[in-house]
């Protein structure tokens, strides 16, 4: 890496990265994929990821997923680069239209997945430092929470109600206004 | 950080993103509802340092929190008379609450304009015509509303001789103010008594009994003048305060327990003067000027006299926007005090502005909006504030924390202004 000079960054920009999940299995990114990740960033920066990344807390269902992710935004990412000094301003006012639908619709997908992954998404998210991503689960969960009752939360997440009835009581009697 | 996999759920998620979901729910409402869910949700809306990262402020240090402005609604020159307004409800024609425009980041909702009836319920059309009490002048019909709780206090009619009167000053005083130790730290907030300057006279309403003091006090005499666009009092101690001045300097008329007191004050006021409460528990009056500001503060509470120029410091400059069209740079300041020495300057080069007097450091807080230039010469916005971890604690905290906090709680309770008014036509 230390050699890497201006006439090598083509190379670099293509160079590959080796992505190890918490069960073994490898995956084989793009730099321009895997910088998505700020964790992977700055491996890439200093120079350490030379035999692959291991990645102990992200199973490789989930980096699956999570690679997905970050191939399309790069993609994107490198589209809208590429545009902006090929095209004149309204064209590139329409192709940028067409890549944020085309996102957002590739983002809705992604989003229907079981609960369960949802959460490992937002783990991962946080683990690897992808910002985009991590907006998005998060979002995917608060909107399923806004509005609800204590009940229907409870049951939605399986959550154990350790509060004693008089607490819960007590609680709501004080915050009325917010259960009318 | 816990296996992922095995126990996955929101349980599993770490307290660093809990705080990322919650802070993109929106909804105040629905974060008290989540704290009654289970117990380590309870910890995390009663831990102050978790709200924080929850409610991010305005700047690190600021315990104010603006939430959004409620900008002037109605037509400059409507006809208020009761004929007309009778004849108004009666067509149906034009009628519209007031509206909320939320501060960028407020946890009342994304940046769009939206009517004071999302927030408060107005089944039988209440709040049509109304505008916030600062927007002066008034037929004597006044509500009180909170947007967050969604609370309304309708006041019966003030009964004045004339129908179009001047608001001079205004004081919402809640529980806390009057009674040092509250029943329970939520009553802090419990509405308790309301006091208008009308004209020249101090009317005083009674929540407890739900009816006007009968005689109102005349509190201005000669040319006194309350200062400030809004006339909010600084409600200190039990007592509200209002900075006044007459032709030859600046007094101050507190009034404590129907007892009015009118003290000449000792000090060189000038540029736009505010009234407030420091980080130490005294009043203070900050006087702005375009570069610089100087601060006195009181030494002693009560009915001392005694008051020194503690503070003189620069403002950091603002640089007009070269983008701005021209008439938003013309714009006057508007200062606007907040609890705690803290500051909030609208309009200065066409941005909002924070000003924190202990660390005598601005931070911008927004662009305008344009819709806060709607009709640029006579537009008014009032700001809508107030410090959202106090209001988590002291609602969900009072079991756990009685007793460990209560210095806190009394240090905070004397400063609140959790009540906007409005008056209705």
């Amino acid at each position: 890496m230390a050699s890497a000079g201006s006439g090598d960054e083509k190379a670099a920009a293509a160079a590959m990265i080796t992505l190890i999940s918490s069960d073994n299995e490898k995956f084989e990114v793009t730099e321009a994929t895997a910088t998505l990740s700020q964790t992977i960033r700055h491996m890439i920066e200093d120079g350490c990821t030379d035999g692959g990344v291991p990645l102990p807390n992200v199973t490789s269902k989930i980096l699956a997923r999570v690679i997905e992710y970050c191939k399309k935004h790069a993609t994107a990412a490198a589209g809208e680069e590429g545009s902006s000094s090929s095209f004149s301003d309204a064209a590139f006012l329409e192709v940028d239209r067409a890549f944020l639908e085309e996102l957002e619709e590739f983002d809705d997908a992604f989003l229907e997945v079981d609960r369960a992954t949802l959460f490992d998404l937002i783990l991962a998210a946080n683990y690897l430092d992808i910002k985009g991503l991590l907006n998005l689960t998060c979002q995917k969960v608060a909107d399923s929470v806004k509005g609800k009752t204590p009940e229907q939360i409870r049951e939605m997440y399986n959550i154990v109600n350790d509060l004693t009835p008089e607490e819960e009581a007590e609680i709501r009697r004080e915050t009325q206004w917010a259960f009318e | 950080m816990a296996a992922a996999g095995t126990d996955s759920g929101i349980e599993a998620l770490p307290d660093d993103l809990l705080v990322e979901v919650f802070s993109r729910v929106g909804s105040v409402r629905s974060l008290f509802v989540f704290a009654v869910t289970s117990r380590r949700w309870l910890r995390l809306f009663t831990d102050p340092a978790f709200l924080r990262r929850l409610c991010p402020s305005q700047g690190e240090g600021h315990r104010a929190r603006l939430l959004g402005f409620f900008p002037r609604q109605t037509e400059p020159f409507i006809d208020h008379s009761p004929r007309m307004m009778k004849l108004r409800m009666v067509q149906h024609t034009s009628v519209s609450p007031p509206t909320f425009v939320p501060a960028p980041g407020s946890p009342l909702g994304p940046t769009e304009e939206r009517a004071l009836t999302a927030f408060v319920s107005d089944d039988d059309g209440t709040f049509n015509y109304a505008e916030a009490l600062a927007m002066r002048p008034t037929t004597g019909h006044l509500a009180l509303c909170n947007p967050i709780t969604g609370e309304r206090h309708i006041l019966p009619p003030l009964d004045c001789s004339i129908s179009h009167m001047d608001v001079n000053g205004y004081a919402i005083v809640t529980a806390a103010d009057i009674h040092r130790k509250p029943r329970s730290p939520s009553a802090r907030f419990t509405f308790s008594q309301l006091l208008v300057i009308i004209g020249r006279n101090l009317h005083s309403y009674s929540a407890a009994t739900r009816r006007w003091h009968a005689a109102p006090t005349m509190c201005l005499n000669g040319c006194l003048c309350v200062v400030g666009l809004q006339g909010l009092a600084t409600v200190h101690r039990g007592a509200a305060h209002w900075l006044c001045f007459d032709s030859e300097a600046y007094t101050r008329a507190p009034r404590d327990d129907h007892k009015l007191y009118m003290v000449k004050l000792p000090v060189r006021a000038g540029g736009s003067p505010l009234l407030y409460v420091n980080g130490d528990g005294k009043l203070s009056i900050a006087c702005l000027y375009p570069v610089h500001a100087t601060v006195w503060t009181q030494q002693k509470a009560g009915k001392d006299n005694t008051w020194l120029r503690t503070q003189v410091f620069r403002l950091p400059m603002v640089v007009p926007n070269p983008n701005d069209p021209p008439e938003m740079r013309r714009c006057f300041d508007q200062w606007h005090g907040f609890d705690k020495g803290s500051m909030l300057v609208m309009y200065r080069c066409g941005g909002v502005f924070t000003l924190d007097v202990e660390e005598e450091a601005t931070e911008k807080v927004m662009d305008c909006f344009p819709s806060l230039f709607k009709d640029k010469q006579l537009s008014r916005c009032v700001p809508y504030e107030m410090d959202l971890v106090d209001f988590f604690v002291s609602h969900l905290g009072g079991r756990q924390l009685r007793g460990v906090a209560e210095d806190n709680y009394k240090y905070h309770a004397l400063k609140k202004k959790w009540w906007h008014i409005f008056v209705r036509s």
